[in-house]
């Protein structure tokens, strides 16, 4: 797929210490833990010392049954949530080391993202969507337009650029989520139940787009669905917060 | 980032809020959008409305009596130029007059006597005006509180003092006189007071130059046929004295001051000045208006849009997951903010152009007259007020923003 060259320069890259994209010490995440003299009780342990690294080009399919914290451990791998317990190290920096916005600027540097409810903006255009990081990254209008019109192209959407989320079916929503998540020309894209709604054909054809994303990055894929455990090359499985290779 | 590329950024983060704000006034919720602005547009259409209509009074005409430079009046009567009806009057009024005018520094000098007159009309009805009378001269018609330039100049049954040289019974009415003894051109009332059998001829029907003197009935006649009617004869009394003196010099005022002991003399300026204070009102209502309107508007915006802003939450969250800064995001929610601000402002200025126009409809139909006015600075003056209502917004709309930001709570 074709590059666009992004702002690398405000997050350390420390993959020159640690050939790890992804780097997962003893992490663990709990939900409603006090942080002060009230106590409520309703502490929840999402996952609990989770240890793992991703290596670069590698796709990582991540599955367990529903509550398993897939969806959590995802969400820490792409910096969007911080463990309470442990450290996840994307690019070689610490993520709970980072404020929100560095957070971000990780994201937005190294990091794409494609969620199971595609959450594209409903009042921009497929093109719109899929150029937003692009704004953030300062680039111009036209490259931003050139950029994300190859990209739909290749996603098979050629004919869609100006159509608005309400105006595509789920299976090219997501396939526009596939773009957006590209369109950085991101190091790592995770992908959270990427088929969950859609049918078994067009399933398929996000799965070969994602295998086709793997090819020059590392891919993270949290899902039931048993055809994208087999298209990944690992397979990780979740099991009451506990990860095990499958 | 590169200025260049921040450029960019920005432009494309103006792009976006047009997006989002025209999907919000289009699509979905966008009740709740138009009613953020017309949030916006309604204090401020307001503000405008009543900063016209405080112009309108503020920028009248000075007095009602145009050309005259100097009004002379009895010291416990020295504050209104026209309509007081007050019992200290001057006396020997046209001779003063006329030695006044004989002045080559004064161009013109009347004396000006108003009072209170019972009317009998031609279907036999009685009904009250407010009578004037002064001496008329050519180029002084505006001197009255109607135009007086039906009545042509001198002042004959005066006759040096006698009261006994021709009657012109030559009357001209407001049209609020007119309409209130139900009279024409050419139509004879006749005074109630009167001990003879004189009556008058109305000559003429002006529209008042005034709204709060069109509330009145007012007839203007020659002085000496008022003071005839009305008993003041006898001492040729008038309750004023006008003088236009143009050229007017310090010896002028000096000479004005000798007229009459314990007579006050004022000039345009002063009056003027006074008028000013009287006119504290009308600005005080503007800068009320203004700080309402930025009250409510700031008010209204931040709850209306405020809830716009919790409600999108999710669409803020998803911005934060594909890598677009806090700031930026603040930077939408202020742009949106502001862009609605305008909106509500280009709207205010079609429904102030609504209203001041019902606003002249009525006073032109209650007093014949128009009371709010266009000031061309008032279009972006009403933008600017409704994009200060949307800046004062904005940090309350941040806090919501901040406040209501959950990207981990994305599925």
């Amino acid at each position: 797929m074709s590059n666009v060259e992004p702002d690398r320069g405000r997050v350390a890259d420390g993959r020159a210490e640690s050939e790890a994209v992804i780097q997962c010490d003893s992490v663990s995440r709990v939900y409603g833990r006090s942080s002060g003299w009230l106590d409520d009780g309703n502490e929840v342990e999402a996952l609990s010392e989770v240890s793992l690294s991703v290596t670069p080009g590698e796709f990582v399919g991540l599955t367990g049954a529903s509550g398993s914290g897939k969806t959590t451990l995802l969400h820490l791998l792409a910096a969007l949530d911080t463990p309470t317990d442990g450290h996840v190290r994307l690019l070689g920096s610490a993520t709970d080391d980072l404020s929100s916005g560095e957070r971000a600027a990780l994201r937005l540097d190294h990091v794409g993202i494609v969620f199971q409810r595609f959450h594209l903006l409903p009042s921009l255009s497929a093109r719109a969507n899929v150029a937003l990081p692009l704004i953030e990254l300062g680039v111009g209008k036209r490259r931003r337009r050139e950029r994300a019109e190859s990209l739909l192209e290749e996603v098979g959407l050629g004919d869609r650029l100006t159509h608005r989320p309400g105006q595509l079916s789920g299976g090219e929503k997501q396939r526009v989520a596939i773009a957006r998540a590209l369109v950085n020309d991101p190091t790592l894209v995770v992908a959270d139940e990427p088929t969950g709604e859609l049918d078994t054909a067009t399933g398929d054809t996000i799965l070969e787009l994602l295998g086709a994303v793997a090819d020059d990055r590392s891919v993270v894929v949290a899902s039931h669905d048993p055809r994208v455990v087999e298209a990944a090359g690992r397979r990780l499985v979740l099991r009451d917060g506990e990860v095990t290779d499958g | 980032m590169a200025d260049g590329s921040r450029l960019a950024r920005w432009r494309g983060l103006v792009g976006v809020a047009v997006i989002r704000l025209w999907g919000r006034l289009t699509a979905g919720r966008r009740r709740r959008t138009w009613l953020c602005v017309v949030g916006i547009a309604v204090p401020v259409a307001l503000l405008l409305v009543v900063t016209s209509v405080s112009i309108g009074l503020a920028t009248g005409p000075a007095t009602s009596a145009d050309g005259i430079d100097y009004w002379l009046t009895p010291e416990s009567n020295a504050s209104s130029a026209v309509t007081d009806v007050g019992t200290t009057r001057f006396a020997g009024t046209h001779a003063t007059a006329a030695r006044l005018s004989a002045r080559d520094d004064v161009a013109y000098a009347s004396p000006m006597l108003t009072e209170l007159l019972a009317v009998e009309g031609p279907d036999g009805g009685t009904e009250y005006l407010l009578a004037v009378g002064v001496v008329p001269e050519q180029g002084y018609g505006s001197v009255t509180p109607v135009s007086s330039v039906q009545l042509s100049p001198d002042d004959p049954y005066y006759a040096g003092g006698s009261y006994d040289g021709r009657w012109t019974g030559s009357m001209v009415l407001s049209e609020a006189a007119a309409e209130t003894l139900d009279v024409e051109t050419g139509a004879t009332v006749a005074p109630r007071r009167s001990a003879s059998d004189r009556t008058f001829t109305v000559v003429g029907v002006s529209p008042p130059k005034r709204a709060g003197v069109s509330q009145f009935p007012v007839a203007v006649v020659r002085l000496s046929e008022l003071q005839a009617v009305v008993g003041a004869d006898e001492r040729d009394a008038a309750d004023r004295l006008l003088v236009a003196a143009p050229s007017a010099t310090a010896e002028t005022e000096t000479a004005l001051a000798a007229t009459y002991p314990n007579a006050a003399v004022r000039s345009r300026g002063e009056l003027l000045v006074e008028r000013a204070a009287d006119e504290q009102l009308p600005l005080a209502m503007a800068a009320s208006a203004l700080i309402l309107s930025l009250t409510t508007g700031t008010l209204l915006v931040g709850t209306t849009f405020g809830f716009e802003v919790a409600a999108s939450s999710r669409r803020r969250a998803i911005l934060a997951a594909v890598g677009v800064s806090g700031r930026s995001r603040a930077a939408l929610i202020g742009l949106e903010t502001l862009l609605l601000a305008l909106l509500g402002g280009y709207l205010a200025l079609i429904v102030w152009a609504g209203g001041s126009f019902a606003a002249n409809a009525v006073a032109r139909w209650r007093f014949d007259t128009q009371v709010a006015v266009f000031e061309p600075w008032l279009l972006p003056a009403g933008v600017a007020v409704a994009v200060l209502i949307g800046l004062l917004s904005v940090p309350y709309l941040l806090f919501v923003g901040r406040r209501s930001a959950e990207e981990a709570g994305l599925g």
